[in-house]
């Protein structure tokens, strides 16, 4: 597709017409669609928010028509540059379809716009007493949309699943300008080919999803967390297993590595002693307020290799230990100022070897590595840190990182589980090329000219 | 460690007035840290003018620096920006706030007299303060002192009145100093007591801001360092400030001030106050940004001893200091999504000079804003 490095003033005419007071231009007003959280920069030609479906279908006739890229995009929160446009193309911005538009407490369904920021999505539904879990760590910057086509996870996805598991349904303008509806609201449908979920983690190289539907759970009466430290990292990981053994699914389940761990104890203000603890799990199981404190019984008592425990029954008791939780991504910048963050996903029976793997990887390539992350569905975060400035140490932290998604994907995992592939992995660590071949052909199907978000994911 | 920039995470969004009111992501504090990035630049690509015409979509009350992982804060990086190029707007306003003896009474008496549509179109909202600071009709209390315990007996205590109550409604200064009495503290006289700096600091004018602090901080040591009591959540936002502010205090009194610059709200709390037979079954409130969430001293306080608040539900009343000249459609738009998310319909209080003047001047028809002090019995 050959690249147009300007839009004519007859294309700002006709943008003009279709986005009445929505479309920018200044350089100054576009620059913060120049780039997202990946902080890789693009080329934008310009950004456009609608407010109705009607004015994608008409911009994606004439993109479409005149071969002009469309990247889409939500709050910019994107990790691997999929809302960067790196080819000059159109940034089509939701923040203005951002409307719940139903909430059915009947159905157990939610109606909404994809510019819908997720953390305010939630309390809506809390509101009337209903739960959607996925609970990405971007929940309070990012949109549902967003969530939607990268297949966020977060911590809740060891026991209620991840972004894919609650989309029901969504409406698709597809390039060329028609609109389409895959799936809907029955919360199940066997008719035709699942295409509302090949929507997700698509990484908006489909289609504009300009409506959602989404499951809805009743909300858990209660949650409870236990907070338990151990000698070391293997006896974190190790006893990982035996929580679920007891048969306990928990909500949520995270894992504290070591290097965070000391850092913290130098920081001082940790709840556990500091001179036994040095790594930790914090467990949330939820449910009733009947069965919960038996529940809890039984989790602390799955943990018999753990040197230290706490308990929270209830938010207020539970706040101060998930405070400790979200310390983690300010004080690994103590190490270096900058960070590679990674999402690598392990068989949770490999937990250990993982970690084991990682460390020896840090060692080869003499970087700082700090572990953490959702061990309950085996997506260990690892972070390598490091100063840019240092361009010697900057390409050991790049080849490390490789290396931790060149393991994951050798123990039967995957290189990402939440952030996407975009401009910054290599798919073919993972799949082969005849697979990559069949997706370009499905992207085919939707994108004859390939205008949506090109060079990402696949 | 130097402090890094910003990593985009979009936290600020939901707590930004701005982004809230006008959804589009190039007024998003994080858009502003770019900007400001990218402007600062030596060579850079931007241009100046719309690059501050851009910024100026802030109503500076720190909730982004508050939820950002890295606590950066546009408000902080704009009055620096302000600075680099002061404009008319700099000099106006240090005028403004600078001549307030003569020009506020003149403003408050001229403002009902001069056309509207004669004004210039940035001058407007301010004729609109102008209108609002007359004050409103007295009402009977809501709310009285319960005992005759004397729970601050031997503070000494100076009350910090702020410009606005300083120069337009005196009588909260003398009501607040009538109460610390009433509790039995050693009220000092607040002579010397100019502006707390902040409104300066925040318009780009740091030197005028650091002199204002100066000569605050010299009135306090020579009272022997008491408790500083405010009544307005602006001044004490700026009065805690300064510890920050170069050469104001060393650093043996930086801690003293921090911990004895105090909302009058925490010292009443000692006491034990009563509903009053004529208060509402409810009133609306109106939290000042400068409290940050969770953080307001003066709801909590009001709450415990007058049953029925009602808290708004928009984030800022769009006061903002110098964003009444730098951008008045911005002001005038944030403080009508600030009455809509309150019951025009009961009385409104709130706890910050500016927030009641700013809501005072863009009330529907028949609603009232107070300062909580209006309605206790001293």
């Amino acid at each position: 597709m050959p690249a147009i490095a300007k839009l004519s003033d007859e294309d700002v005419k006709f943008l003009e017409t279709v986005f009445p007071g929505a479309l920018i231009t200044k350089p100054e007003e576009l620059n913060v669609y120049v780039s997202d959280a990946s902080l890789q920069s693009g080329s934008p030609l310009c950004c456009v928010l609608p407010e109705r479906v009607e004015q994608v279908q008409a911009l994606f006739a004439w993109a479409d028509e005149k071969r002009i890229p469309i990247y889409v995009r939500g709050r910019g929160t994107n990790l691997v540059g999929d809302c960067v446009a790196f080819k000059p193309g159109i940034v089509v911005s939701t923040a203005r379809m951002d409307h719940i538009l139903e909430i059915n407490k009947g159905d157990f369904v939610a109606v909404v716009e994809p510019g819908v920021n997720t953390a305010q999505f939630q309390a809506a539904c809390e509101a009337q007493g209903l739960y959607y879990p996925p609970d990405p760590a971007s929940v309070k910057g990012s949109s549902i949309g967003g969530n939607v086509v990268t297949c966020a996870g977060g911590m809740r996805a060891v026991k209620y699943g991840v972004t894919r598991d609650f989309v029901l349904g969504c409406e698709v303008v597809l390039p060329g300008g028609d609109l389409v509806k895959f799936g809907g609201r029955a919360h199940k449908n066997v008719v035709g080919l699942d295409l509302a979920r090949l929507m997700v983690g698509s990484e908006g190289t489909l289609g504009f999803i300009s409506k959602l539907y989404l499951k809805l759970i009743p909300k858990p009466e209660a949650s409870a967390t236990v907070m338990a430290g151990f000698g070391s990292y293997q006896e974190a990981l190790g006893a990982v297993g035996g929580v679920f053994d007891k048969g306990i699914l928990p909500c949520t389940m995270e894992y504290i590595g070591e290097r965070i761990v000391k850092l913290m104890n130098e920081q001082g203000n940790v709840p556990w002693p500091a001179d036994k603890v040095r790594s930790v799990l914090l467990i949330q199981v939820d449910g009733s307020r009947e069965t919960l404190p038996i529940e809890m019984r039984r989790l602390e008592e799955s943990l018999p290799t753990a040197v230290w425990t706490t308990r929270g029954l209830g938010k207020d008791e539970e706040e101060p230990l998930w405070e400790i939780r979200r310390r983690i991504n300010p004080v690994v910048f103590a190490l270096a100022p900058n960070k590679h963050g990674d999402d690598a996903v392990v068989p949770r029976g490999s937990l250990v070897k993982a970690v084991d793997e990682f460390v020896r990887i840090s060692k080869e390539y003499n970087v700082i590595m700090v572990t953490y992350g959702h061990v309950g569905d085996g997506n260990i975060h690892v972070n390598v840190l490091y100063n840019a400035e240092d361009p010697d140490e900057k390409r050991r932290a790049d080849e490390a990182i490789h290396a931790v998604s060149r393991a994951a994907v050798a123990m039967g995992g995957s290189e990402s589980g939440e952030h996407g592939i975009g401009v910054v992995k290599d798919v073919l660590l993972q799949i082969s090329r005849r697979e990559r071949d069949l997706m370009r052909q499905v992207k085919a199907c939707f994108d004859p000219h390939g205008i949506m978000n090109p060079g990402k994911g696949y | 460690m130097a402090k890094r920039g910003c990593t985009q995470c979009g936290n600020c969004f939901n707590v930004c007035p701005v982004f809230s009111l006008i959804r589009r992501e190039e007024v998003s504090p994080k858009a502003k840290h770019g900007l400001m990035d990218e402007g600062w630049k030596e060579n850079s690509r931007l241009n100046w003018t719309s690059m501050l015409r851009l910024a100026n979509f802030c109503a500076s009350c720190g909730r982004c620096a508050n939820i950002c992982p890295r606590h950066l804060s546009v408000p902080e990086r704009l009055n620096q920006t302000r600075a680099r190029r002061p404009g008319w707007q700099q000099r106006f306003w240090k005028l403004w706030i600078g001549g307030r003896k003569v020009f506020w009474p003149a403003a408050k008496y001229a403002a009902p007299l001069w056309p509207h549509s004669l004004l210039p179109e940035k001058l407007g909202c301010m004729q609109n303060s102008a209108l609002a600071m007359k004050e409103p009709a007295k009402t009977a209390p809501w709310l009285k002192l319960a005992d005759a315990s004397r729970p601050l007996e031997g503070l000494s205590i100076v009350l910090f009145g702020g410009c606005t109550a300083e120069r337009l409604r005196p009588a909260w200064i003398e009501k607040a100093s009538a109460l610390l009495a009433r509790l039995g503290a050693n009220v000092l006289s607040a002579k010397g007591f100019g502006c707390c700096g902040g409104t300066f600091n925040h318009a780009g004018l740091p030197e005028a801001a650091s002199k204002a602090a100066s000569a605050n901080a010299e009135v306090w040591r020579t009272l022997g360092r008491p408790i500083v009591a405010t009544i307005c959540a602006s001044c004490l936002h700026g009065l805690k400030d300064y510890p920050h502010l170069e050469g104001v205090l060393s650093e043996a009194e930086a801690a003293d001030w921090t911990a004895k610059v105090v909302p009058l709200s925490s010292l009443l709390k000692k006491a034990s106050f009563e509903a009053c037979a004529g208060a509402p079954a409810t009133y609306a409130y109106h939290s000042p940004c400068h409290w940050l969430p969770g953080k307001d001293e003066d709801m909590a306080w009001l709450k415990s001893v007058l049953p029925g608040l009602r808290k708004g539900s928009a984030l800022c009343c769009g006061f903002g200091g110098v964003l009444q000249i730098m951008n008045p459609e911005l002001s005038r738009d944030l403080a009508t999504k600030c009455w809509d998310g309150l019951d025009a319909r009961a009385e409104v209080l709130t706890g910050c000079s500016g927030c009641t003047l700013q809501l005072a001047s863009h009330a529907p028809e028949g609603a009232r804003v107070r300062h909580w002090l209006d309605v206790v019995d001293a």
